[in-house]
């Protein structure tokens, strides 16, 4: 019993260093650079992009008008066509997803933006340059897209 | 020593599908705790030029790409004798037929180049109006002109539409169009399309969005959708309300409508639009060979849109055309050039007809970008 579970133990363990050191993007090559908090250019939100395992994520963690004011309740996902995420609160809403990091093109590609204001979910693909990303949403194929530029921004640090 | 072990494994075997859960995440909302207070005090590091974007709230999806039916119920096409009638004449008309049109409508607006700071898309259309009749059979120019539209009019057009963003609130569009419009049909013996007769159209307008809710525009637009070469002011005014149940989609005169968001996936529009151009009669069995019929329908209609599933959208609508102008023109006295008439001119045309209200029925199916 105490073999198989030691047994166990080093199975996990290998398993947990190899579903890290395999990830396509690792911390040596440029896919790390997205994350941060950006602003896309209309200024409504910002976005905190992190890493989790080999993709990465970005949540929306603030809003400009965070009150919505038919309800004066906080911004739900009320236009989601999934009727259960209707209710779902849009600070913390995980907006970017899935992307993966192709150190070829130096873009992110692969993952989907939401858009909660007309509730529609677009195929993206993001590239940067100079702290700034160009974020392209599509339907189908590129061509048929709009690309919006985030900012990147810090935290302020408190005196 | 072997209890640490033992706890060790358990919780790296735990762990590891942690690690494989999170490499999965469906979860779009992140329930962590976190001080999202960290995030109202910012500052720049990266440096973007804010633009206002093309759109409003809950308008209308865009179409990239559309393929719809048109079928009308019957209207009566009343003419005049082939000769010089001003437009306001109370002709006697020499006779009078029954139609109904139907006919595929495809188009196409795809986005080349979609950024902020700058929007161009380039499309195509491609529209028939097939004609069922009951032709009389002696009826001189009436059945003359029946023949010549009888193998349906067809409109093909070319187009682009420029959005520049001029700062926060302000920006320009720039739409501009060719067609070539006229009796023929693909694949037959006569004569025609012609590029020297090709139309040309467009608009400038500028305009300010002082929020998401409302956008507005004024300018200008050289334009054929009253039948006719006009240049004529246009007004857009794109509105919705706070509660966002409803609003306005208005590109005065050539359509207005009034929408009323069922849901996210559910749109009602109702009010009208002006369609309209000159098609060019080839193979003209009349004397005069360079005619054009100065066609221009206003569609009073309801719009139900419905999304099918994601992107893919359908469209009924349902209402009367009332037939505008359905007048011909010879060109020969202005070397086969068209002219402009505008509302006050007084040039006479070749034959000045009528043809009464008919219902209609559109059907399409759309790929659309909300």
């Amino acid at each position: 019993m105490k073999k198989i579970i030691t047994l166990i133990g080093a199975l996990a363990l290998l398993f947990t260093i190899s579903s890290f050191t395999s990830s396509p993007a690792s911390v040596q090559d440029g896919g790390d650079d997205i994350i941060g908090l950006w602003e896309p250019s209309n200024g409504k939100a910002r976005v905190k992009i992190e890493k989790i395992g080999s993709k990465y994520y970005g949540k929306i963690v603030w809003l400009r008008e965070p009150i919505d004011p038919a309800t004066q309740k906080p911004k739900v996902d009320k236009n989601n066509e999934d009727e259960k995420m209707r209710n779902v609160p849009l600070r913390g809403y995980r907006m970017l997803k899935d992307f993966v990091y192709d150190e070829e093109s130096k873009e992110w590609s692969g993952g989907t933006i939401y858009d909660p204001e007309s509730g529609s979910l677009y195929s993206c693909v993001i590239t940067m340059k100079n702290d700034v990303l160009d974020i392209r949403g599509y339907v189908g194929v590129k061509a048929l897209g709009r690309t919006d530029t985030w900012k990147r921004i810090k935290i302020k640090k408190k005196n | 020593m072997r209890v640490v072990l033992k706890r060790f494994a358990l919780t790296l075997f735990v762990s590891s599908f942690a690690a494989l859960g999170f490499s999965q995440i469906d979860s779009s909302f992140v329930e962590e705790e976190e001080d999202y207070s960290m995030y109202d005090d910012v500052e720049d590091v990266g440096e973007i030029t804010t633009y206002c974007s093309p759109k409003i709230f809950d308008l209308s999806p865009n179409r990239f790409l559309s393929i719809g039916y048109d079928v009308t119920g019957t209207g009566t096409l009343k003419t005049s004798n082939e000769g010089a009638h001003k437009p306001d004449d109370n002709v006697a008309r020499n006779d009078q037929s029954d139609l109904n049109y139907h006919g595929i409508r495809l188009n196409a607006n795809i986005p080349v180049i979609s950024k902020s700071k700058f929007v161009l898309q380039v499309g195509g259309g491609f529209n028939q109006s097939r004609i069922t009749t009951n032709q009389l059979a002696n009826a001189g120019d009436h059945n003359t002109l029946l023949d010549e539209i009888s193998g349906g009019l067809t409109s093909i057009n070319l187009n682009t539409t420029l959005f520049k963003p001029l700062g926060e609130t302000n920006f320009l569009i720039l739409q501009l169009m060719a067609e070539q419009n006229g009796n023929y049909t693909f694949g037959s013996s006569t004569e025609g399309p012609d590029l020297a007769n090709t139309k040309y159209s467009g608009t400038a307008l500028w305009g300010k969005r002082p929020n998401d809710r409302k956008q507005w525009g004024v300018g200008v637009s050289r334009t054929y959708r009253a039948g006719e070469l006009n240049y004529i002011p246009v007004v857009m005014y794109n509105y919705t309300a706070a509660n966002r149940k409803w609003g306005t989609e208005i590109l005065f005169p050539a359509r207005a409508f009034y929408r009323r968001k069922i849901d996210a996936r559910n749109i009602l529009l109702a009010g009208y639009e002006l369609e309209g151009t000159s098609y060019r009669l080839y193979n003209t069995g009349f004397n005069a060979q360079n005619l054009e019929l100065r066609r221009s329908e206003i569609r009073a209609r309801v719009d139900y849109q419905k999304q099918i599933k994601g992107f893919v959208w359908m469209g009924v609508q349902a209402g009367v055309i009332l037939n505008y102008a359905y007048n011909i023109d010879d060109l020969t006295a202005t070397d086969n050039k068209d002219f402009y008439r505008g509302f006050f001119g007084d040039q006479t045309y070749t034959f000045s007809n009528t043809l009464s209200p008919m219902p209609y029925v559109n059907v399409s199916l759309n790929l659309v970008s909300k």
